[in-house]
């Protein structure tokens, strides 16, 4: 077809659009934003005649590299400390991807304009091609990387295991509570726009270092639709702000929205491309690098500050402060640190870290070594079973942190932690933005204003409550990361597979003390045991370190 | 720093200077262009156009399946991964019109005089060269504010020529009133060689793409200022809509330009120019139509669903012709003035 | 001499990280193992599928995290008045020390769904490509061998009216209630089973757009505005209108998916495309229409209607609900049968426009009755008694 005729099809296909006479279609999901009817053009003219073809063509591509990996013999060049952690990131990408696509209806009946529908149609799509284009990749990691354990489990796991809901969050973000919050703010304007850039330009190059190019293939594939997605958040974020009673809203979503992505994102892409790879050469660029070109160069500078002389408020303190938690505060280090205090509880295994990943943290991060090279030698040192317990049983200068009851991710920079006592039980946040968008954001009024239309955070969103009192080895058994052999765990903090003494197993566990929830813990406080706690735990830090007194 | 070339961008009519060793987004974005991009890596594709002239383009590294070869050879690029090596034309696919407009940063600039030309009785034909900054970006139709040396007031006019590039050059139709206070400073005070303090472009009467759509030109006076530009840049850029540009003035002696407006025909196939007097002299040779330019349009126009109408002119002349576009059919959002230009003349 | 500085790129090294380099516990358990595929052998499908969307009845432990203004969270099960069994077992409470096991999974019914068409990226794309790719070849050679121009006026009239009205039914259907209730249904099988329905819609709406554009550059006269005013205000047309947004209107997302698929176009649609206009277009000269309109017809009868009488076969012979899910739609064909009869009886006049007549109204609805009255059968339901209206 040629290229003239496609602004010709695409005018054409507009005629399809009617407004009924008879029954108005069903209207189920609500928004406190208004919208008034507005011309506004479908950005970008795709029509499906060209689309389908196009995406097929895609897919040869994809499928033809995905065999050529397998002749190749791809996977006796991967590192498996790359790999573990896709064990990781593939459980849970899927269904972010899956509910971006349940996410497009929730603005049919609220953006007033049929041309932008077809546009959120073909995102519905687009999406469902990610979450099983994925879940492939990930069988075919299954079928041919050495260690499928995880891998095989790797639906159940995410949806039991704390990471998961970390991740989950992300997907439930765009489907629930207020649609325009939910669907366009919340994933097209922040999600997409902003940190899929980290996310799948930055994974990418990362997993060819390892040896691995299928992802690389894959998702390069998948953020060629990105730019519809762009257009499609755009044209309602335009659509949106053309109302001035919008822009109160507008300001408590980006707010949320923004650092609710910064918490999720940076915690887990970061940990991925920081500690997932062995590609240590001083000029690769770190995540903080690519955080402040991509994230806050590009999507800060040019592309929501702009919008801001059309009443946009901007979350400049916001972003500043991410910046800030990435660079000085070291975000993505106290996550790293966290996931591997934790590995017992997950379905990975962690490499430890070596001389050689040392010097490349203290080249791009000064300072890091005296923060956090001491811990990880302990990691080291404890990492194959050895009459002792793992690490988080173990004195290793390191307190077992509290969960932020809105991001789910612990609160790790201590300093910031805040803590309050919101509908009749002690939370506490890792932040005060979590902390306002919990008791202030997602309620049905905000700033005196009438929300109805809000979302609620639910759940039981405490992991560690769930297991209070338990010992390990049935925690590890509830959740199913046991081998076929019942007894050695999915999780190890090695790579080790040549030895099988060098496998924690069960059994292990039954010697260490029970689980505790901070969270229940917290509850069972007296108001100034609570407060001395408080003070306490903000003096803690770095690193997890406990604070022992003046 | 390599050589420069031009990049213009269709069907916005907007063009720039970008280094062979910028890509074009970047250049676009430092010159105030917001040009829809995503990753600026080459893989999201959010910055996919077309290229409709010149083929000298280069591309940093970047994912096919944001660029398959098949489109690469059919003129699609990536603006955030190519560099061009001769002077290009490229059709954006994926731009919001407003927004992209909105981007041109508003500027403080000097300019001096090159010359002030009567043009007709009470209309001077101002040139200005601009000194600091020497080039300003603006779309055709938009005005810039001078100010009047020596107070703190400020008045709006709109360029009659499509860009500065050459030579910075700024031209503008003005309109002389007895005691304004412009007027008897361009009238009386200034000469070629002065310098001027401006601030802009400001201003939304900027041609909308809209290829099938039919273009009606209602303008007079100093009101023909931006109407010039728009016309200049059809022809510049090849668009070949179907227009019509209804001129009024009173007498023969209040028209100017009269001549280069007829010669766009020839670059203009699908134009038509209708001048018009509402009080032609007693026994002239005015051969063309007579009567208020209002009543001339309607007794040219029967049905107007489908054109998009701009309008510049005295106050009266844009009231009257408001309504009368809405009875032919011109949906009103399609009907576009700038609210300055209506305001009239001088305090 | 001089020393060339070094690349800096990362080196490959050699791992032997593929399977089967070593035996250890789980070296060979190379299959998704939280789900129960339906047959031996889990199929591709089932593994790129089933449980990415999680159910807090099974293995998510902590619930659902963020929920609607009414505090309900994700999928709920009572967007349907229908029950699979296990429905109505309470979702696991959470607290402290309650561990995370919820029940065995399935949890309930719905998890057994499999769309037979076995629909994910892959094959999705592959077929529309193939079907968009055939449906141009198959015009621009009517183009070429300038078939178009033997049309008679009134052909012309009844394509540009009429094909060009049934566009709309696609294009509403495939936004407002397929692609909407890709958001309603309680499994991942459920809800891109009825998105690639919905693709199959808006594609088919697009197709039937574009086609009429390709007339209006190829047939003199050819009025490519006509179907505006045929679907806004022709008679003929408001029976099928009026149930067409009827569809849209309907909150419960397996009701809304029944009438559609069940009801609406085995009465109506392949009565209008494969007893009308594919029967009475190639009398009229016109080989190229039936083929469009046959992409169409295709999408439904062998792709859309199979997946969706494989859900509600699933349900009226549910081992828990059949009677409850039984009852509920058989109400449902009543009320929706009825209106679609009365929309099918309105459109008779188009049977009387073209020059070269098509099988009698009667006997094309006869025909449309009798299927329909097959597939009611398949899914162990009652034929409606409003059928012979």
């Amino acid at each position: 077809m040629s290229r003239q005729s496609v602004a010709k099809a695409h005018q054409k296909i507009q005629e399809l659009a009617w407004e009924p006479m008879y029954h108005q279609p069903v209207s189920q999901y609500g928004t406190d934003y208004t919208f008034r009817k507005a011309q506004k053009k479908d950005p970008l003219k795709q029509v499906l005649r060209s689309y389908f073809p196009m995406q097929e063509e895609k897919d040869h591509r994809v499928y033809g590299a995905s065999d050529g990996a397998i002749r190749g013999n791809m996977f006796r060049q991967v590192q498996e400390r790359w790999l573990e952690w896709q064990k990781l990131f593939l459980s849970i990408i899927p269904l972010p991807e899956i509910s971006a696509a349940r996410a497009m209806p929730l603005l049919f009946r609220n953006v007033p304009n049929p041309e932008l529908h077809n546009g959120q149609a073909i995102q519905m799509i687009d999406e469902v091609r990610h979450s099983t284009i994925q879940q492939n990749l990930k069988r075919l990691y299954m079928n041919n990387y050495i260690d499928p354990a995880g891998f095989n489990s790797s639906l159940r796991n995410f949806q039991n295991d704390y990471c998961g809901t970390i991740g989950r969050q992300f997907a439930e973000g765009f489907i629930t509570g207020d649609a325009i919050t939910a669907a366009s703010i919340y994933l097209t304007i922040v999600a997409e726009t902003a940190f899929t850039n980290t996310l799948f330009v930055a994974m990418p190059a990362e997993a060819a270092a390892n040896g691995d190019y299928l992802l690389p293939t894959v998702f390069h594939s998948v953020q060629s639709d990105e730019s519809r997605h762009i257009s499609n958040g755009y044209a309602t974020l335009l659509m949106a702000l053309a109302d001035e009673g919008n822009h109160q809203l507008l300001e408590r979503d980006l707010r949320y929205a923004w650092w609710n992505n910064h918490r999720v994102v940076d915690a887990a892409i970061g940990t991925f491309i920081e500690y997932g790879t062995k590609d240590r050469r001083k000029d690769r660029e770190s995540y903080a690098e690519m955080w402040r070109r991509w994230i806050y160069d590009d999507y800060y500078r040019s592309y929501l500050v702009p919008l801001e002389k059309y009443g946009l408020v901007i979350p400049h303190d916001l972003i500043e402060e991410a910046w800030n938690q990435i660079w000085h505060k070291g975000y993505v280090h106290e996550v790293a640190q966290f996931f591997a205090t934790g590995w017992l509880a997950n379905y990975w295994r962690i490499d430890p870290m070596t001389d050689k990943d040392f010097e490349w943290f203290e080249y791009k991060y000064p300072g890091w070594y005296d923060r956090y090279g001491k811990w990880w030698e302990q990691y080291n040192r404890l990492s194959t079973p050895n009459g002792h317990h793992p690490i988080v049983a173990e004195d290793v200068d390191y307190q077992y942190p509290h969960r932020c009851w809105t991001c789910m991710v612990p609160c790790l920079v201590r300093e910031d932690m805040v803590m309050a006592e919101v509908d009749g039980q002690w939370r506490t946040y890792c932040h005060e933005a979590c902390r306002w968008t919990d008791v202030e954001a997602f309620r049905p009024t905000f700033q005196g204003r009438n929300t109805p239309n809000m979302g609620q955070l639910i759940g039981a969103r405490e992991w560690e409550t769930l297991y209070h009192g338990w010992n390990w080895a049935d925690v590890v058994q509830d959740m199913g990361f046991v081998r076929d052999d019942g007894k050695t765990m999915v999780a190890q903090p090695h790579l080790n597979l040549d030895d099988p003494k060098k496998l924690w197993t069960l059994d292990h566990l039954r010697r260490m003390p029970n689980l505790q929830s901070p969270n229940v813990l917290l509850n069972q406080m007296t108001d100034e045991e609570r407060a001395k706690f408080h003070a306490d735990y903000i003096r803690g830090g770095p690193a997890g370190r406990p604070y022992r007194g003046e | 720093m390599g050589d420069k070339h031009r990049v213009r961008f269709e069907p916005v009519g907007i063009e720039i200077e970008v280094d062979e060793e910028q890509t074009v987004l970047r250049s676009a974005s430092e010159q105030g262009l917001m040009l829809m991009h995503g990753c600026k890596e080459g893989q999201c594709a959010a910055c996919k156009s077309f290229v409709l002239d010149g083929d000298d383009i280069e591309l940093d590294r970047y994912s096919t399946f944001a660029l398959p070869d098949y489109e690469k050879e059919e003129g699609f690029t990536l603006l955030c991964r190519a560099h061009v090596y001769e002077d290009v034309t490229i059709e954006l696919l994926n731009f919001d019109e407003e927004m992209i407009r909105s981007g041109l940063p508003i500027q403080e600039a000097v300019a001096e005089v090159v010359s002030i030309d009567h043009v007709t009785h009470d209309l001077r034909h101002l040139v200005l060269r601009l000194i600091e900054p020497a080039e300003i970006m603006f779309f055709p139709g938009q005005y810039m504010d001078i100010k009047v040396p020596g107070t703190d007031e400020t008045r709006s006019f709109s360029m009659a020529n499509t860009s500065s590039k050459e030579d910075g050059r700024l031209e503008f139709v003005i309109k002389v009133y007895p005691d304004g206070l412009f007027s008897s400073f361009l009238d009386t005070t200034l000469g070629v060689g002065d310098r001027l303090d401006l601030t802009g472009p400001f201003g939304v009467f900027t041609l909308r793409d809209a290829p099938d759509k039919d273009l009606i030109f209602v303008g007079g006076g100093a009101g023909l200022a931006p109407i010039l530009s728009l016309l200049r840049s059809m022809a510049e850029r090849g668009i070949e809509r179907k227009a019509v540009f209804y001129y009024g003035a009173r007498t023969a002696k209040d028209l100017c330009f009269v001549a280069e407006i007829e010669a766009l025909r020839e670059k203009l196939p699908d134009f038509q120019f209708v001048p018009a007097l509402s009080e032609p002299a007693e026994g002239g040779d005015w051969a063309g139509e007579v009567g208020f330019i209002t009543d001339v349009l309607k007794r040219y126009e029967v049905d107007l669903k489908g054109a998009h109408a701009y309008l510049c002119g005295p106050p009266p002349m844009v009231e009257a012709a408001m309504p009368l576009l809405a009875q032919l059919g011109t949906p009103e959002k399609h009907i576009y003035y700038d609210k300055f230009t209506t305001t009239g003349g001088e305090d | 001499m001089t020393t060339a500085t070094e690349r800096s790129v990362p080196k490959p090294v050699f791992t032997d990280a593929e399977a089967g380099a070593k035996e250890f516990p789980d070296s060979k358990a190379r299959r998704f193992n939280y789900f129960t595929p339906q047959k031996r052998k889990q199929t591709h499908y089932e593994d790129v599928t089933v449980e990415v969307q999680p159910d807090p009845r099974h293995y998510l432990a902590q619930g659902w995290l963020y929920g609607f203004s009414d505090g309900k969270g994700g999928y709920p099960l009572d967007w349907t008045v229908l029950k699979a069994w296990g429905s109505d077992r309470p979702e696991p409470e959470r607290g402290p020390g309650t561990g995370g096991q919820g029940y065995e999974w399935p949890a309930h019914g719905w998890h057994e769904f499999r769309d037979p068409n076995e629909e994910w990226e892959l094959s999705l794309y592959r077929y529309n490509a193939n079907v968009v790719r055939q449906l141009q070849a198959n015009v621009d050679a009517a183009k070429q061998a300038k078939s178009f121009g033997q049309w008679n006026p009134n052909w012309v009239r009844f394509v540009q009216q009429n094909v060009g009205a049934w566009m709309h039914v696609d294009h509403g259907l495939g936004l407002y209630l397929f692609a909407n209730a890709n958001r309603r249904g309680p499994t991942n099988m459920h809800n891109t089973a009825i998105a690639v329905n919905s693709m199959h819609l808006i594609r088919a709406a697009q197709d039937l757009a574009l086609y009429q554009l390709t007339l209006s550059e190829e047939v003199e006269g050819f009025d490519g505005s006509a179907h505006l005013e045929t679907w806004n205000s022709d008679p003929a047309w408001q029976g099928v209108r009026e149930i067409a947004e009827r569809l849209t209107a309907t909150d419960d997302w397996a009701e809304a998916v029944f009438a559609a698929n069940v009801v609406f176009q085995p009465l109506v649609g392949e009565l209008f495309r494969s007893q009308l206009v594919m029967q009475v277009a190639p009398r009229n000269g016109d080989f190229v229409t039936p083929t469009v309109v046959g992409a169409e017809e295709f999408d439904f009868s062998e792709r859309d209607l199979r997946y969706t009488k494989a859900i509600f076969e699933l349900l009226s012979n549910d081992r828990e609900f059949a009677e409850h899910n039984s009852r509920i739609m058989n109400t449902w064909l009543a009320d929706w049968t009825g209106q679609a009869v009365a929309a099918a009886r309105a459109m008779q006049p188009l049977w009387s426009q073209p020059d070269a007549k098509p099988i009698r109204f009667e006997d094309a609805l006869d025909r449309v009755k009798s299927r329909f009255a097959g597939i009611v059968e398949e899914l162990s339901l009652d034929t409606p008694k409003e059928l012979e209206r």
